[in-house]
C-alpha cells in the first residue's frame, strides 16, 4: 500500500491527462516578493482540485494530496516545515515537544505531548489518543493507510487492531503526555515516519469506524464544517485550537472551502481570470500544458504562478525479467536511447520538472548527482544504444510492449518512448490500461508487460521509502507490487540490509545515494523527469508556496488572504 | 411461359432511374455535386496518403520538438499552429507531430473503419432483413426481436464497456465488429419492410406462380429491387459510423496509439483550443465536412431513388 503516496502525484495527474504535473523551472521563488507571508486574519479561501480527497480519517489518508489537506483538521506527533524549498523537508515537532527520542539502539521511541493541547470540543489530547489512533491503523476495516505501523512495532503482524484486539503492548502511555513505541528492528527516522497522519490522535468516543472517514474529530485550526465526497469540503475555524501551541500553523482564512472534481481546464481558466471570489482562490493542481503559453507571455499571471519542487522521480521500469531485457546490455540501450526531453515536453517542458538522470531526485537527502547515460540535452544517444544492441545480439530489433494509462498525458508518453525506441530498432506497442486501474494492473506480475511508465515518492524525505521499496528483489509480491523493475539482485538486497541496520540517519541517506549509482549501473529503471508543480494563486491570496513534501503542491496552512 | 422481363424490369428500371432521372437529379444539385467532390477527394487522399507524406517529407509518428516552444508548454513556434514549409498544416503541440501527416492517416483509419463497419451492417442488415421480410412467421418475429433488442440496447455504452475490457484485441477489427453489429438493425428494419410489401407485388406472385423456387424469388426478383432503398442506407451510414468512430476515439476507447484517427485529434486537442485553436480546428472541419458530405449525398441519393420523392 506505500503506493497510495506515488499515486497522489502520478496517478492523480495521470488520471487526469492533460492536466498533467506541470513545473516552473527557472522561476523558483519567482512570486516570493509578492507571496510575503500573510498576517491579516479573516476571509473565506477557495481551493480549486481537479481530484476527490478519497479519505479523511488519518487511519486511511495516504494520498499525499489528501495529507496536504488533513493537516489543516488534525495534528500529528511531528510533522514537515512549513517553508518552501528544501526547508520545507525538514521534521519539525507537533504535538511532540520534539521530534522524538531515541533508545536501545533506536529500538524504542518516546514522545512527549505539549501542554494545553486540545480537540474542537475543548478536551484535552492524550497520548492514549494518540496510541488508539495508531492501533486503528491495524483494523483490517481500514486498510489504506501506511504499512510501517504493522512492520515495525513488535507484535504488530498479529495484532487486528482495538475493536477486535484490544491494546497493542508494544505503544505504552505511562502518562497523559508520553507515549513509548517499543519497534521489532531499529527505526533511524521513526520520527520522520511520525509525520504520517496515522499518528494523529482520535478519541475513542468519537471512533465511528468505517464512518470516520466522513467526519474526523478536529485538533487543528480547523474542523470539518460539511464534507460532500468529489464535490466540496468546508472547514471552519475550530475555535478550541491554540496558536500558542503550534509553530506550523498560521490558520489565517476564517473558512477554507475546498471544491472537489474540477475540470482541469476549468480551473486554469477560472485561475487565469481571477474573477470574483476566485480573486480569493488557489488551485490545488499544476496547471495543463496547453495554459502554460497562456501564462508565460502574461507577466501578471506569471507573478501569480507558484513553483515548487517535488520528491517524485518519474522513470520508465524495465522488467527485468521479461525476455531480452534480462540483459543489461538491451536495459542500458534503452536508457541511451530515451529522449527524456521529448518527455518531459509531452507533460509541459521545463516547467513540468528537470530532466532526472538518478533515481533519488535531488531533493531527497542522499541524492549524489550522476548521469550513467548522458546525451546532449536529454534528448538521448541513439548511437550508443545501437552499438550496445549490436553486442547484446540483438542489432536486428526486438518487440517491447509498454503499459501506458490510457489518458491524453499517459498516451503522449507513450508515444514519445515509443518514437525515441524506434530510432534504435526497438518497436514498441503500447498496452493502454485505463487510469483508475492502472496501478493495480501493473502492479500484479502476471499482468505487467515489459516496460511500465512508472514514478515514485517517498512517504517522507529520506532515501529509506524510496529505493528500498521500489527495487528490493525480496519485496516483489504477485499483486500490489511496487518494484515494477522486477529487479532482484543479491547484491543489492544485501546492501539493503546493511544499511537498514544503520542507527545514523545521515549515515544511511549517505549509503543510499552511492546504492542509487550501482543500481543505476544496471538499469532496471530510466528515470527521466524530477517532477515540479506549478500552480496559479489568486491575486488576493499571500503566503503561497510549493511545498517539496506535498509533491510541489501549496502548503495550504500558510495561505492568507489580503485584508 | 417463362418471363423474363418482369424479372429484369425491377434492376433495369432502376438502373435506367438512377441513370437518367436520377444522375441528373443528384448532380444538377451543386450542394451534392460539391460533396460528391469532397469525397472523392477525401478517398483519393487517404489512398495517397503514403505517397503524400513523402511528398510532403513527414511521417505521422516522428517527433519534431524543434519545431515547439519548450518554455511555453511544447506550444509550436510561430503562428497557426506552426504552419511551415516543413510542415504544411503545422504541428501537434507537445510532440511536434506533422499535422498533415497524421490527419490524413487519421482519414485512412476512420474511413476504413466507417466503409468497412457499413459493410458489415449493410450485409448482415440486407440478409437478416431480407429474410425476415419474405418469409414471415418465426424468422420474421426472431430477427424483428432481435432487431428490437438491438435498437433498444444502449449501444454507446455497451462499445465503451466492451473496449475496455478487451483492451489486448485489434482495436480496428474490434470497432469494424463493433459498429456493425450494432448497425445492421437499422438497414435490417428498412429492407424487412421492403421485402415484404415487394414479397406481396405482382411480379412476385406472378413468378411464384409460374412455379419459381424460393431461391429465384429471393435473389432474382426481391433482392434487386432492394438495390435502392440498402444503397441510401449504406450512404446514410457512413457519416454514423464515421462520427460514432471519431466519438469512441474521443472517449479513449478507439484506435491504438500512435495510429491517429480523426476523434483521438480532437480530443487531444481539445485542451488547447485556446492556445493553439488551428490544432483543434483542423480535424474538427475534416470530421464535420466528412459526416456533412456524406449525409448530402446520401439524401440526394435517396430523393433520385424514392418514386414518391418525385425530384425537388
Amino acid at each position: 500500500m506505500a503506493s497510495r503516496t506515488r499515486t497522489a502525484s502520478l496517478g492523480a495527474s495521470l488520471i487526469l491527462g492533460l492536466i498533467a504535473v506541470a513545473g516552473c523551472g527557472g522561476a523558483h521563488g519567482g512570486a516570493a516578493d509578492s507571496q510575503a507571508a500573510g498576517t491579516h486574519r479573516g476571509g473565506t479561501l477557495h481551493v480549486l482540485s481537479t481530484i476527490d480527497l478519497e479519505h479523511l480519517d488519518p487511519a486511511r489518508a495516504y494520498v499525499t494530496s489528501t495529507q496536504d489537506v488533513v493537516r489543516l483538521v488534525y495534528r500529528t506527533l511531528t510533522t514537515y516545515a512549513a517553508a518552501p524549498g528544501r526547508a520545507g523537508s525538514s521534521i519539525v515537532p507537533d504535538l511532540a515537544t520534539d521530534t522524538g527520542t531515541p533508545s536501545d539502539g533506536a529500538k524504542t521511541w518516546t514522545f512527549h505531548l505539549k501542554e494545553g493541547l486540545k480537540y474542537e470540543d475543548g478536551r484535552a489530547i492524550t497520548a492514549a489518543d494518540i496510541r488508539y489512533g495508531v492501533e486503528r491503523t491495524f483494523a483490517p476495516e481500514l486498510p489504506e493507510g501506511p504499512p510501517y505501523a504493522r512492520t515495525w512495532l513488535a507484535g504488530g503482524a498479529s495484532y487486528q487492531g482495538p475493536y477486535k484486539g484490544g491494546d497493542l503492548a508494544a505503544i505504552a502511555t505511562p502518562d497523559d503526555r508520553t507515549i513509548v513505541f517499543t519497534l521489532n528492528r531499529p527505526v533511524a527516522d521513526f520520527g520522520s515516519a511520525a509525520a504520517l497522519p496515522m499518528f494523529a490522535p482520535v478519541p475513542k468516543d468519537k471512533d465511528t469506524g468505517v464512518g470516520y472517514d466522513s467526519r474526523p474529530f478536529s485538533s487543528g485550526p480547523y474542523k470539518i464544517d460539511t464534507f460532500e465526497p468529489k464535490k466540496q469540503l468546508t472547514l471552519v475555524r475550530n475555535e478550541s485550537w491554540d496558536q500558542k501551541t503550534d509553530d506550523v500553523r498560521k490558520a489565517l482564512p476564517d473558512r477554507i472551502e475546498i471544491d472537489l472534481n474540477l475540470d482541469g481546464s476549468v480551473v486554469d481558466q477560472r485561475m487565469i481570470a481571477a474573477q470574483g471570489e476566485d480573486a480569493n482562490a488557489v488551485a490545488f493542481e499544476p496547471i495543463g500544458p496547453a495554459s502554460v503559453a497562456q501564462v508565460q507571455t502574461d507577466p501578471t499571471l506569471r507573478a501569480r504562478l507558484i513553483t515548487g519542487e517535488s520528491e517524485n522521480t518519474r522513470f520508465l521500469s524495465l522488467n527485468t525479467r521479461r525476455g531480452q531485457l534480462g540483459n543489461v546490455k538491451v536495459r542500458q540501450a534503452i536508457a541511451y536511447a530515451i529522449d527524456k526531453d521529448a518527455l518531459r515536453l509531452t507533460r509541459g517542458g521545463p516547467i513540468a520538472g528537470d530532466l532526472a538522470t538518478t533515481i533519488l531526485p535531488p531533493s531527497v537527502a542522499g541524492h549524489v548527482d550522476g548521469d550513467p547515460y548522458p546525451s546532449k540535452d536529454g534528448k538521448g544517444d541513439p548511437d550508443k544504444a545501437r552499438q550496445l544492441l549490436a553486442e547484446a545480439g540483438v542489432a536486428g530489433g526486438i518487440d517491447l510492449t509498454l503499459d501506458a494509462p490510457a489518458t491524453n498525458g499517459g498516451k503522449a508518453q507513450a508515444e514519445a518512448i515509443q518514437s525515441s525506441l524506434a530510432k534504435v530498432g526497438i518497436r514498441v506497442a503500447v498496452n493502454e490500461v485505463s487510469g483508475s486501474s492502472y496501478w493495480s494492473t501493473v502492479g500484479n506480475t502476471a499482468q505487467e508487460h515489459d516496460m511500465v511508465i512508472d514514478g515514485w515518492t517517498p512517504d517522507w524525505p529520506g532515501a529509506s521509502t524510496y529505493l528500498p521499496i521500489v527495487l528490493d528483489g525480496r519485496a516483489i509480491t504477485k499483486q500490489g507490487n511496487n518494484n515494477r523493475a522486477q529487479y532482484d539482485s543479491s547484491a543489492v538486497n544485501s546492501r539493503f540490509d546493511q544499511i537498514a541496520a544503520l542507527p545514523d540517519a545521515n549515515a544511511a541517506n549517505a549509503a543510499y545515494g552511492q546504492l542509487d549509482g550501482q543500481i543505476m549501473a544496471d538499469a532496471p529503471v530510466v528515470p527521466f523527469l524530477w517532477d515540479k508543480a506549478a500552480i496559479l494563486v489568486g491575486p488576493n491570496v499571500v503566503g503561497a508556496y510549493g511545498h517539496v513534501g506535498y509533491v510541489g503542491r501549496l502548503d495550504l496552512v500558510s495561505l492568507g488572504l489580503r485584508g | 411461359m417463362r418471363a423474363p422481363s418482369t424479372r429484369a424490369a425491377p434492376l433495369r428500371a432502376l438502373l435506367l432511374r438512377t441513370r437518367s432521372v436520377g444522375t441528373r437529379s443528384v448532380l444538377a444539385n451543386r450542394a451534392t455535386t460539391v460533396s460528391l467532390v469532397a469525397i472523392l477527394v477525401l478517398l483519393v487522399a487517404a489512398l495517397a496518403a503514403p505517397v503524400l507524406t513523402a511528398l510532403a517529407g513527414t511521417s505521422p509518428t516522428a517527433f519534431d520538438t524543434g519545431a515547439l516552444d519548450a518554455n511555453l508548454g511544447g506550444l509550436p513556434r510561430g503562428g497557426f499552429g506552426g504552419i511551415s514549409s516543413a510542415h504544411w498544416l503545422g504541428v501537434e503541440p507537445g510532440s511536434g507531430r506533422d499535422l498533415f501527416a497524421r490527419i490524413l492517416y487519421g482519414t485512412r483509419v476512420s474511413l476504413l473503419i466507417a466503409l468497412a463497419a457499413t459493410a458489415v451492417s449493410v450485409v448482415l442488415g440486407t440478409v437478416l432483413g431480407l429474410v425476415a421480410g419474405f418469409f414471415g412467421g418465426w424468422a420474421d418475429a426472431v430477427i424483428g426481436r432481435v432487431m428490437d433488442l438491438l435498437m433498444s440496447f444502449p449501444s454507446l455504452i455497451f462499445m465503451i464497456a466492451l473496449m475496455s475490457v478487451a483492451p489486448a484485441a485489434n482495436r480496428e477489427l474490434l470497432l469494424v465488429a463493433v459498429l456493425g453489429f450494432f448497425g445492421w438493425p437499422y438497414a435490417g428494419r428498412i429492407v424487412r419492410g421492403q421485402a415484404m410489401s415487394l414479397s406481396r407485388r405482382e411480379f412476385v406472385e406472378a413468378a411464384r406462380a409460374l412455379g419459381a423456387n424460393r431461391r429465384t424469388l429471393l435473389f432474382g426478383e426481391v433482392l434487386p429491387n432492394l438495390a435502392g432503398p440498402v444503397l441510401v442506407v449504406a450512404t446514410l451510414s457512413i457519416p454514423a459510423c464515421v462520427a460514432t468512430e471519431a466519438g469512441l476515439s474521443f472517449l479513449g476507447v478507439g484506435v491504438r496509439p500512435p495510429t491517429p484517427s480523426w476523434g483521438q485529434l480532437i480530443a487531444q486537442a481539445v485542451p488547447w483550443y485556446a492556445a493553439d485553436p488551428l490544432y483543434f480546428l483542423l480535424p474538427g472541419a475534416l470530421l464535420f465536412g466528412t459526416v456533412l458530405a456524406f449525409n448530402v449525398l446520401g439524401d440526394a441519393v435517396r430523393d433520385a431513388l424514392d418514386p414518391r420523392g418525385g425530384g425537388r
